[in-house]
């Protein structure tokens, strides 16, 4: 049976249509991620999930419940990390998680749950003591100590530092062989790569793209050229590549269905001009650039009437 | 990192009373913690018992040994349970919802009438306590007599009266929109009651009008039954079914509205959704500039240097007035700020010469006047010693000072800045009476008087803001800050005719030792005019309190707040 079923999900509010017709499904013992830009939906749609709104339209189903009805046993089942949920900053880490651990059913041992996610040094440090990675911690500590079926994460990882970051990323692969269900959202693409087994790409308010990170870099046809130009060599001077390159930090970087010939056309510019084409690099499509193909082409039709940054 | 094993839960089953129980213990260690409940539930009624003790005395009233501390006991009662439990109430619950505790609850079994439970029942636990420690104190220190024949009368009035409060606290937190709305509408609407109800006076009779306000309220007919129920010259078992009636009225109202509008997410500005930010776009590859463009890009960005802004350092007087507007805006939106320095005096001011009995004063001088100085000064004092240092160490505890000091802005410019802003606070206090003392109560005051009185002010402005300071390098956390330059205000305003209390000769001499008695006196002083010789020797003290506080807070000024 699957784990979450979503056909047809509206919500607007006022004039504003946030979630406009979505639909997914998440099986159970998936860990399924939510990408998008700021403002596509993400949160509102996993914030129906979680019962915490109610959609316009569209059936929604959460472990065979109605998240809607905000039942009780549904609950007990869930486990939500909200990227906007607070603490009592009077409060130490223990006695929270210990709060929290007595309104479910099925419990977790405080002291193991503080260990794995590395808040064990800080059980007796109130909370307003805590950094900003940490409370992150023991917010992610919270959304586990009812042992749950299915769990949400919104950005679980932002503000953390690389090895709470692996951390957590081992956490959520342990919860994964445990079998139970996680769906995350995500600004971080190799955090998706990584960690989900489906992703799906929303963009204002619609699904653009739902499949394994391996099917959705596939459906790149293209390849990544990455290359910087000598000291003293103008961009403008390249010959004709076939498609545009883009400035990408020091360097340039261009994607095309025919890779021969773009190299053909840029090592022999190089050989005629006697220069060298510093870190070149051909390389298959990674996620990012499957991701920002899409975000750019739904919101490429927008894109005549917004102000370009930079051009000032 | 496994999680296998370690992590696979164990099942239980959740009891309600378990539940319950967890809650409640929880919410009292909430409550316990946050120090100003205990200031507002214990401190306060028992300063006032105290106080009151000093000033009155407790001699026999009759032949029979009952004393006059047994018709101020029950006033102290009512006080210490009222302010246990509407204000905490309605503070927890709007707190709980902004910071977002309420919004996690919200996603997990626990039941909304759990958290209700745990909240309120925390609340009546506490005016329990104050309401133990006042008889107690009251019994052993004034030799106070309980009356078996109205305790049990007594202890419904108790029970509903707490609870009415609670659930009114309850219907506050609902309907204000933040923390700091349901502060200050909690404990303002508190503070008001307590006064026309009566409790901060002894023997001083209010308008009848007044009377009949206060008893559609549910404070009014708690404290009266209270004070029934004390009187041994009453006779009957202390019922007072009208009084209780109105208070079951609020209990009802209190809970409908309260559960009604009771939401778990935080209201929002403006939208009724959540924030929509301006979605970031990257720039889709491909679909970028032409050819020709490329280098003109680079080439924009490196002009976008060249053109370089004119340089000019602000001018100090540039710098202060950004920093004073900064802070009087920050000022505007703290309602319970507002509140207290401003509406407060004025409100208190309008009242304290209503119940004067005659338009002069026992020494001769107008009534209008002398409230007024007491009360320019109170508000003085509620701006520049409390919400000034808190507002300080609330930058130190979040970082923003911190932030300053990476800054070219001097330290001298944010607080003149902070002080500024106060003091154009006391500006509108001062305008507000002087404005309501001559339109209501014939307060006359010469071109002269108005204007050293203003020089009083300033100089009294500097030192209360220089103490204020002090305040904020003498103690760790914004919270406690709050809670000590009120407890310190409260506490001196007694000793220097802020609040009219004819008390011995040494609360006088202790008084005169401190800036606030000398700010009063000179306001008092300046505004007689002729009357009156010039106050050199108030100028005189504030001016060293001013120059001493100020240079001992800038040598220990912090900008973090201490290690944990």
């Amino acid at each position: 049976m699957a784990a979450v079923e979503v056909h047809e999900l509206r919500k607007s509010y006022g004039d504003l249509v946030v979630v406009n017709g979505v639909s997914f499904t998440v099986e159970a013992g998936e860990v399924f991620a939510l990408l998008g830009p700021n403002g596509a939906g993400k949160t509102t749609t996993v914030e129906i999930l979680e019962g915490h709104r109610r959609a316009d339209s569209g059936t929604v189903s959460v472990l065979g419940f109605d998240p809607a009805t905000h039942a009780r046993a549904f609950l007990e089942r869930i486990g939500i990390v909200l990227q906007d949920a607070g603490f009592e900053e009077d409060f130490t880490v223990l006695e929270l998680v210990n709060l929290q651990r007595g309104l479910y059913p099925r419990r977790v041992p405080a002291d193991a749950l503080i260990e794995t996610v590395g808040l064990t040094g800080k059980r007796k440090a109130r909370v307003r003591t805590l950094s900003g990675g940490q409370r992150r911690r023991l917010d992610l500590a919270l959304g586990l100590v009812g042992d749950p079926e299915m769990l949400f994460l919104d950005e679980p990882t932002t503000g953390f530092d690389p090895s709470a970051r692996h951390r957590a990323w081992g956490l959520v692969e342990g919860l994964r062989d445990t079998g139970k269900t996680v769906l995350l959202t995500t600004h971080y693409l190799d955090e998706a790569e990584h960690l989900a087994d489906r992703v799906a790409v929303m963009v204002e308010g619609r699904i653009v793209a739902v499949g394994t990170p391996a099917e959705l870099t596939a459906g790149q046809r293209s390849v990544v050229i990455s290359f910087r130009l000598p000291r003293g060599t103008p961009a403008a001077e390249l010959p004709e590549l076939g498609s545009m390159p883009v400035a990408d930090g020091a360097g340039w970087t261009l994607s095309t269905a025919e890779p021969a010939a773009v190299l053909h056309a840029l090592s022999g510019w190089a050989l005629d001009r006697r220069i060298e084409i510093p870190a070149l690099e051909v390389r298959r499509p990674s996620l990012e650039d499957a991701y920002l193909a899409l975000v750019g082409s739904a919101a490429v039709e927008r894109e005549d009437t917004a102000v370009r940054p930079g051009r000032a | 990192m496994g999680v296998g094993g370690a992590l696979r839960g164990s099942a239980v089953r959740v009891s309600a009373a378990s539940m319950a129980r967890d809650q409640l213990v929880h919410a009292v260690l909430a409550l316990w913690r946050t120090q100003v409940v205990l200031v507002f539930t214990f401190v306060m009624p028992l300063l006032w018992l105290l106080l009151l003790g000093l000033l009155a005395g407790n001699d026999a009233v009759g032949p029979d040994g009952v004393r006059v501390m047994q018709f101020a006991t029950p006033t102290a009662i009512a006080m210490g349970t009222f302010f246990a439990t509407l204000p905490p109430v309605a503070i927890s619950v709007a707190e709980a919802r902004e910071t977002g505790v309420l919004k996690r609850l919200h996603g997990t079994p626990l039941p909304a009438w759990g958290y209700l439970v745990g909240r309120i029942g925390a609340a009546l636990l506490f005016a329990l306590g104050a309401l133990l420690v006042t008889v107690l104190l009251s019994v052993l220190l004034y030799e106070v007599r309980l009356r078996t024949e109205t305790l049990l009368a007594m202890a419904v009035t108790l029970v509903l009266g707490t609870t009415a409060f609670s659930a009114v606290g309850l219907a506050i937190g609902s309907l204000s929109r933040t923390a700091s709305i349901a502060e200050a509408a909690s404990i303002g609407s508190a503070v008001v009651l307590s006064f026309i109800s009566g409790l901060f006076f002894v023997g001083a009779t209010l308008p009848a009008w007044l009377d009949t306000v206060a008893s559609v309220f549910p404070l009014k007919p708690y404290a009266d039954a209270l004070r029934d129920q004390f009187n041994p010259y009453l006779p009957g078992r202390g019922w007072d079914p009208a009084g209780l009636a109105v208070i079951a009225v609020w209990l009802v109202a209190g809970t409908v509205i309260g559960l009604g509008a009771l939401r778990w997410e935080r209201y929002r500005s403006r939208s009724a959704g959540p924030v929509q930010r301006q979605p970031v776009r990257p720039t889709p590859p491909g679909s970028s500039a032409p050819p020709s463009s490329l280098e003109a890009r680079r080439t924009t960005d490196g002009q976008a240097t060249r053109g370089r802004p004119r340089v000019r350092r602000p001018s100090a007087l540039a710098v202060l007035a950004g920093q004073s507007r900064a802070a009087l805006r920050g000022a505007a939106r703290r309602p319970g700020d507002v509140f207290f320095s401003v509406v407060m005096p004025v409100g208190l001011f309008s009242l304290l010469v209503t119940v004067q009995p005659g338009d002069t004063l026992t020494d001769g001088r107008p009534a209008a006047l002398v409230v007024g100085a007491s009360m320019v000064t109170w508000g003085a004092g509620v701006a520049l010693f409390m919400n000034l240092p808190e507002g300080v160490a609330r930058a130190r505890d979040t970082g923003l000072l911190k932030r300053m000091r990476g800054t070219p802005l001097p330290l001298p410019g944010y607080l003149a800045g902070r002080t500024v802003a106060g003091f154009v606070l006391t500006l509108v206090i001062l305008t507000a009476i002087l404005l309501l003392g001559a339109a209501a109560y014939g307060l006359r005051i010469g071109p002269a008087g108005l204007l050293l009185g203003l020089v009083v002010l300033l100089v009294g402005a500097l030192s209360l803001a220089a103490c204020g300071l002090l305040l904020t390098t003498l103690v760790p956390s914004a919270r406690a800050v709050g809670t000590v330059g009120l407890a310190v205000l409260f506490l001196l305003s007694f000793f220097s005719d802020v609040f009219l209390i004819d008390g011995p000769d040494w609360m006088a001499t202790v008084g005169s030792l401190f800036p606030l008695k000398h700010l009063q006196n000179g306001l008092a002083a300046a505004w007689e005019g002729a009357a009156a010789p010039v106050p050199w020797l108030d100028l005189l003290v504030l001016a060293v309190w001013a120059t001493a506080a100020g240079a001992l807070a800038i040598r220990r000024f912090r900008w973090q707040p201490a290690t944990p």
